[in-house]
């Protein structure tokens, strides 16, 4: 494909910039212990974009950059993320963010069972029930047909289910293996 | 409860949303600095395709040199043919008991003993 005019580009990259940056940095913060890393992440994100905006799909492009922040995370958390000096003044506004607040103890319980799920299960399940993913977007996300993805997310569900119905408060399961993502 | 519902109200972030912590100054200087970072030059596919062509020639060259030189187990010449070199040294037919190995298509050979 023949690259577009610099000039569209820069117009089309800010149009995708503008209407998803949000939605991006929320996808970073809720997975992140350090929020001002989000910011590295965000601008790594929308790096790959400008680079790659002829590969971004003109309809939908959220769930196309919740698959490139899916890896751009996997790599953060493999230690390989660059430092950017574009992310700055982003990263010092994550910095001010106030703290989580206090969770209830049912809470709590649930959150500790949601982490004896596998790093895949529970990014499906995130990005359906934290990003609000319909099964189509989810396959786009995960680069899957859809109805691959409509059987992970039932599994996924499934085997979060069964830890629900056998953990009571204060006893931990086993962990569970989940399909690789 | 239903297990979406149970994760959403995992949320991390529910009522204290990142991007209302962030300035739309950070926002506007992000997008302009990437905005002006340079594109890397995509790799074309006839570069790629001008390495690949030396390659499979080279590849050609060692597979027929190796076809053509490395002998076959029990298809060397004299293997082959024992029967019709015994006989052109020793100007006789050979119709002793020893074995004489006939080549197949396939190359490899089988052997037979000769009747008296």
């Amino acid at each position: 494909m023949a690259d577009p005019p610099p000039g569209t580009r820069l117009a089309d990259f800010e149009r995708l910039f503008a209407g998803h940056h949000d939605e991006v940095l929320r996808y970073f913060v809720r997975r992140l212990d350090i929020r001002a890393d989000a910011a590295d992440l965000v601008a790594e994100t929308f790096l790959i974009a400008w680079r790659r905006m002829n590969d971004v799909p003109d309809g939908q492009p959220l769930p196309w950059l919740y698959g490139v922040a899916r890896r751009v995370l996997a790599n953060h958390r493999r230690g390989e993320t660059r430092r950017h000096g574009l992310a700055d003044k982003l990263r010092d506004d994550l910095r001010s963010m106030p703290a989580e607040p206090e969770t209830a103890l049912e809470l709590r319980h649930a959150a500790e069972i949601f982490r004896q799920l596998s790093d895949a299960d529970r990014e499906l399940l995130s990005l359906v029930a934290w990003e609000g993913l319909d099964t189509a977007q989810l396959a786009a996300a995960l680069g899957c047909a859809r109805s691959t993805a409509a059987v992970r997310l039932h599994r996924a569900r499934r085997r979060l289910e069964r830890l629900m119905n056998q953990t009571t408060p204060g006893r931990e399961p086993a962990r569970t293996q989940g399909d690789p993502a | 409860m239903n297990t979406i519902e149970l994760v959403r109200s995992l949320d991390p972030i529910a009522g204290n949303d990142p991007a209302a912590a962030v300035a739309e100054e950070s926002r506007r200087d992000l997008c302009t600095r990437i905005g002006h970072s340079p594109i890397p030059a995509a790799p074309s596919p006839r570069r790629g395709r001008r390495r690949l062509v030396p390659l499979l020639v080279a590849a050609a060259v060692v597979a027929a040199a190796t076809v053509t030189f490395v002998e076959r187990p029990g298809g060397s010449r004299s293997e082959a043919l024992g029967a019709a070199l015994t006989f052109t040294s020793q100007g006789t037919s050979s119709t002793s008991a020893s074995s004489t190995r006939t080549p197949t298509p396939r190359g490899t050979t089988r052997s037979s003993r000769s009747i008296t």
